[in-house]
């Protein structure tokens, strides 16, 4: 649960990793404004200035991984569901919602099915998603595809425009090579390459994909062996935000005018990078202190400010943002 | 791949009461379905050319040592295993996410398929050489089993 920044942009000495730990606990997070590729923090209740009529919000879920059941969550419907509540309260309907994968946890046919009933519940623009691991790896992601390929390339990548912000889900657990990490793949990443050829600069960017994009620690697999290639060809853009699941707790890291941020899991935590023998479910979770570390990423675009701002929120019942 | 593996009494009676409780041989591949299955071996040499008579791997499992790869915390342990032909070596997973046991080459000489916590997967090793293997879903994970 635990979010880690490993620069500290501002120069202003504050522990922000302590600092988010802590807020995680009580269930409210921190806003990420990026303006003109510099990052500001904020809590939850300041002022964000006011809303224009491009100005929109999308929220990102991760890891349900439907199928699980065992310590420290055996109801990964029920927080899913607790997930989907979260975003049907939330004070501004979500244009989006980006599912960054690991839907299930054996691929089973009733576990897709088990997803899709669910989320038909959220109030919604549109919903999209990227695979993960575990809802392609028994059947090269046949079933998956049937699911959710209408409208994309390759294993599921796709790209599409919303009120000027050009959203690109990229797939990187196909074809995952012994001892390897995630991979794009050349076609995918020459594809890439040509679908944003066409932007201008300051055409806000935002690229979801499961695993993290950029390395968090490559013993447990966490990171993606081509991602260079795929940043080389957004390095141009002003605001590139880069969202990512697959490990089960917050991370942030910002390059240059790339923001990278991983969600929390709807299902179940994970340890910090190192801190456990493996990267497993971390089982000793009281239960009450479960849903503490589950949760969603609301992002908000500011057309004004050309500004995109992540919230971390919990499914704790403490957990109010603002 | 059409042709059954021939499997010893215990094992065919095993697959047996799978097919009882509703679950069949999809192919000629030893696979079954089921909450705590155990798959049932298949020789190396069954997977080989020789598809019209696949020697049989009763005599060898009869004289065959058997031996187990544990998985536990995202480890196969042992990570690198010496047998000898005719061997059969069983995985199971002690990890609470699913694993496999996949060989690294392709055409797979082996693959286990999603291995849930306490599934099991056995395969017998006839042809010498040496089986680099990973799990699927967690690449980094990977071992060696050599067979003279």
């Amino acid at each position: 649960m635990a979010g880690r920044i490993i620069h500290d942009h501002h120069h202003d000495g504050i522990d922000r990793r302590g600092f988010l730990e802590c807020m995680a606990w009580v269930g409210t997070g921190i806003a990420w404004t990026i303006t003109g590729g510099v990052l500001s923090s904020r809590v939850f209740g300041q002022d964000s200035g006011s809303t224009k009529k491009g100005d929109f919000t999308f929220v990102q879920i991760s890891d349900s991984h439907i199928g699980f059941s065992k310590e420290p969550n055996k109801d990964v419907v029920g927080t899913l569901q607790a997930t989907v509540d979260r975003i049907n309260a939330l004070p501004d309907r979500p244009e989006l919602l980006i599912h960054t994968g690991d839907l299930t946890h054996l691929s089973k046919p009733q576990e897709f099915d088990t997803v899709a009933e669910v989320l038909k519940s959220a109030k919604v623009g549109r919903t999209v998603y990227v695979p993960g691991e575990h809802d392609v790896f028994t059947d090269d992601g046949k079933q998956y595809l049937e699911r959710y390929g209408k409208g994309t390339r390759g294993l599921g990548w796709h790209s599409f425009d919303h009120k000027g912000v050009h959203f690109v889900g990229l797939v990187n657990v196909a074809n995952l090579k012994p001892g390897g990490l995630g991979t794009l793949g050349a076609e995918q990443l020459e594809w890439l390459r040509k679908d944003v050829a066409r932007l201008a600069d300051s055409i806000p960017l935002v690229v979801y994909a499961h695993v993290p994009l950029w390395t968090v620690y490559p013993k447990w697999g966490w990171g993606t062996e081509d991602s260079e290639q795929a940043l080389a060809s957004l390095k141009r853009f002003g605001s590139v935000t880069v969202l990512n699941g697959h490990i089960h707790q917050i991370m942030q890291k910002v390059e240059g005018n790339v923001t990278f941020h991983t969600a929390r899991s709807t299902a179940f935590p994970q340890p910090e990078p190192g801190k456990a023998a493996s990267p497993g479910p971390i089982k000793n979770v009281p239960a009450d202190k479960l849903r503490a570390m589950l949760g969603l990423s609301r992002v908000v675009y500011k057309e004004s400010q050309g500004a995109l701002a992540i919230v971390d929120a919990t499914l704790d019942a403490a957990g109010k943002e603002g | 791949m059409r042709n059954r593996p021939r499997l010893s009494a215990p094992i065919l009676g095993m697959g047996l009461s799978m097919l009882l409780a509703g679950c069949g041989w999809s192919s000629g591949e030893a696979t079954l379905e089921g909450a705590k299955e155990e798959k049932a071996p298949h020789s190396a040499m069954a997977m080989g050319h020789e598809m019209k008579s696949p020697k049989p791997t009763r005599s060898v499992m009869a004289k065959g040592a058997s031996t187990e790869v544990v998985i536990d915390n995202f480890t196969f342990d042992p990570p690198k295993l010496t047998i000898s032909p005719g061997t059969q070596v069983t995985w199971i997973n002690h990890d609470d996410v699913p694993h496999t046991a996949t060989s690294s080459t392709k055409p797979r000489a082996f693959d286990s398929g999603t291995l849930d916590t306490d599934e099991k997967f056995s395969f017998i090793f006839t042809e010498p050489g040496a089986y680099d293997y990973f799990c699927a879903v967690h690449p980094k994970m990977t071992a060696q089993i050599i067979v003279k």
